[in-house]
């Protein structure tokens, strides 16, 4: 007999329909598996024989072979247990087989036959959308995930038997478990008014956070580079409904989601700079999102920046510019979100105190670590300011400010910046003289240029101006002067 | 042993059922356990069309059915010893068909038939 079952294989950010097709003939007891499976797939027959087993069910001692179709698309992971178990269900006259016309399912099973939930969920349950289905059988703890999709009935079972049972309509599907709330979520959010002093790196933080420019920061060790960088999410605005499930797409598909509802914090990714190119920006026989994906929409954090791997770094200047990124493998080309607003700490020299009485580095070493710092990738980070040792008094001193204030200011500029509706923003003619004075110095590339014009736009929108002034062209100039000569600046 | 004896003994028992089987169905036994380098073959049949080369397992008292225990590598062997007896064999027939066929037999605990399952062409 031939059964037919409805599931969904990832391919990159969307899921496609798979067709897990099972005929049970006359034959040598057997169970292959054809249509392009993955190693865990080939496993899955040890796993489905003894859940179905396990569950009071026959496993049919007879030929079976299950296909999955389209052929030509690879199917990877555990997810496709739960269809190849029904569809020998459903085959050998077990299950109802009309009643997993409508339905797709999806999950892992264990040997006991206890459902398991799989990555991706989000995008399976917008597949089954698509596909025009009625629902999705899956484990119940996913079922709040994809129930983030309308349309969608989703029933969440946590045994196969259970499964097979809301199929065939003898047992109700239980209802998703509740949304976890996005309020607990935001608790012990680290937050500005725990940084003392830093007057200057907070407010290249708010211009970072009001025009999402990417941020340099830079300075001795210990002075609060690092403590900076990971409150810069605590004040950009929440996420928007649609920002939020581009996110939650990512994170689904890397499988760092395990609880249900929609990622509600900006994400945040400080990957170690032991981290390989593909790591920063996908890679895989199936490619899957690296860091910067995984950081869309929010920060991502790159500490030392200049331990990096040359590699890497490189990698990154095409996905900065574009928001997006497309990771091409062996006749796959995957396109990846990657909008992010990048943050590079590192210290301006290899002992870390360039400029102080304590640097023991000399000229030869100095020039050495500037190499290492890309010049192309340095062009990119708009914002690059010294962190300077906090004067005694500001330690003692309350702080400057607060997530909640600077998180005001920066939704008040972005306001002002959505309100121009993409157009530019009239120049000052003193200002637009400073700016070509800076490029005819060679101070900045055409790029710079580009770049500066932007953050100062940034900051007229932060002053509530609605032109550029020469004041904020001098003040984008000044982020950039790093760039040219760093220990310079440290002095 | 006493037990390997038991079982050489039940093996011959189902083979002999399974070579009566095959003779009701109206075949010739042409050849039982001719020996090859690949292993034994159990049974060869000829019904003046086909000749048919049967793997034989007796199990006594198995919950599971013994077709099981003939492995795609066991099935390779038969195949192989299947075409030993066709060059070998001394004046064989000539058959315009071939199939390679398994029969299980099963005896319950107190040692009575508990059944026989012939799969046709099913390697």
């Amino acid at each position: 007999m031939l059964a037919r079952v409805a599931t969904f294989a990832l391919d990159g950010l969307e899921a496609r329909r798979v067709w897990c097709e099972v005929d049970i003939r006359p034959g040598l007891p057997a169970f292959g598996i054809v249509g392009l499976g993955d190693k865990a797939v080939r496993e899955a027959r040890e796993r489905v024989r003894a859940a179905i087993q396990n569950q009071g069910y026959e496993f049919p001692m007879r030929r079976i072979t299950a296909n999955l179709a389209p052929a030509y698309l690879r199917k990877v992971g555990p997810s496709f247990d739960l269809p190849l178990a029904l569809g020998v269900l459903a085959a050998s006259g077990q299950v109802p087989g009309e009643a997993l016309d409508a339905w797709a399912v999806f999950g892992e099973l264990s040997l006991g036959g206890e459902l398991r939930g799989s990555r991706g969920t989000l995008l399976v349950a917008e597949g089954v959308r698509a596909a025009g289905l009625r629902g999705l059988v899956l484990a119940r703890e996913r079922g709040g995930e994809a129930a983030l999709v309308g349309g969608v009935e989703v029933a969440g079972a946590e045994t196969l038997r259970e499964a097979a049972e809301v199929l065939a309509g003898t047992t109700e599907p239980s209802p998703p478990p509740p949304r976890d709330h996005a309020v607990a979520e935001a608790l012990g959010a680290p937050d500005l008014a725990e940084v003392r002093g830093q007057a200057g790196a907070i407010r290249a933080l708010t211009v970072a956070a009001a025009g999402g420019h990417n941020l340099l920061l830079s300075g001795p060790p210990g002075t609060g580079k690092t403590m900076l960088a990971r409150r810069l999410p605590s004040v950009l605005p929440p996420l928007t409904d649609a920002e939020a499930l581009e996110v939650t797409r990512i994170h689904s598909l890397a499988g760092l989601r395990t609880g249900g509802g929609l990622v509600s914090r900006r994400p945040f990714r400080a990957p170690h700079h032991a981290i390989s190119a593909a790591g920063l920006v996908g890679g895989g026989a199936l490619p899957s999102p690296g860091e910067i994906s995984l950081a869309h929409r929010g920060v991502l954090f790159l500490d030392e920046l200049a331990e990096f791997p040359r590699p890497s770094l490189e990698a990154l200047r095409q996905p900065l510019e574009d928001g997006f990124l497309t990771v091409v493998r062996a006749q796959r080309a995957l396109r990846f979100p990657a909008a992010v607003t990048l943050v590079a700490a590192t210290n301006p020299c290899p002992c870390g105190y360039a400029g102080s009485e304590r640097c023991r580095c000399t000229e030869a070493d100095h020039a050495r670590y500037r190499r290492k710092l890309s010049g192309p990738l340095l062009d990119r980070l708009d914002l690059c300011v010294t962190v300077e040792r906090p004067h005694p008094d500001a330690l003692a001193a309350p702080p400057v400010t607060s997530s909640a204030a600077v998180r005001a200011e920066v939704a008040a500029a972005r306001e002002r910046g959505a309100a121009r509706c993409g157009e530019d923003m009239p120049v000052q003619a003193d200002a637009r003289d400073l700016l070509a004075d800076a490029y005819r110095g060679s101070r900045i590339s055409a790029r710079g240029h580009a770049r500066v014009l932007r953050v100062a736009w940034t900051l007229a929108d932060l002053a509530g101006r609605d032109r550029v002034e020469a004041a904020h062209v001098r003040e984008a100039l000044l982020y950039r002067d790093w760039i040219s000569d760093p220990v310079a600046v440290a002095v | 042993m006493g037990s390997t004896d038991l079982r050489h003994a039940l093996g011959a028992e189902g083979e002999r059922l399974a070579a009566l089987h095959l003779e009701r169905r109206g075949f010739a036994i042409l050849a039982r356990n001719f020996r090859t380098r690949f292993g034994e073959l159990d049974l060869v049949g000829f019904d003046g069309a086909t000749l048919v080369f049967c793997e034989v397992k007796t199990r006594r008292g198995a919950a599971r059915t013994p077709f099981e225990s003939i492995t795609p590598e066991k099935a390779r062997r038969v195949r192989g010893m299947g075409a030993t007896w066709l060059a070998e064999a001394a004046d064989r027939p000539y058959a315009p068909e071939l199939r390679f066929d398994a029969i299980s037999v099963r005896f319950d605990a107190s040692g009575r038939l508990a059944g026989l399952d012939h799969l046709e062409a099913c390697f």
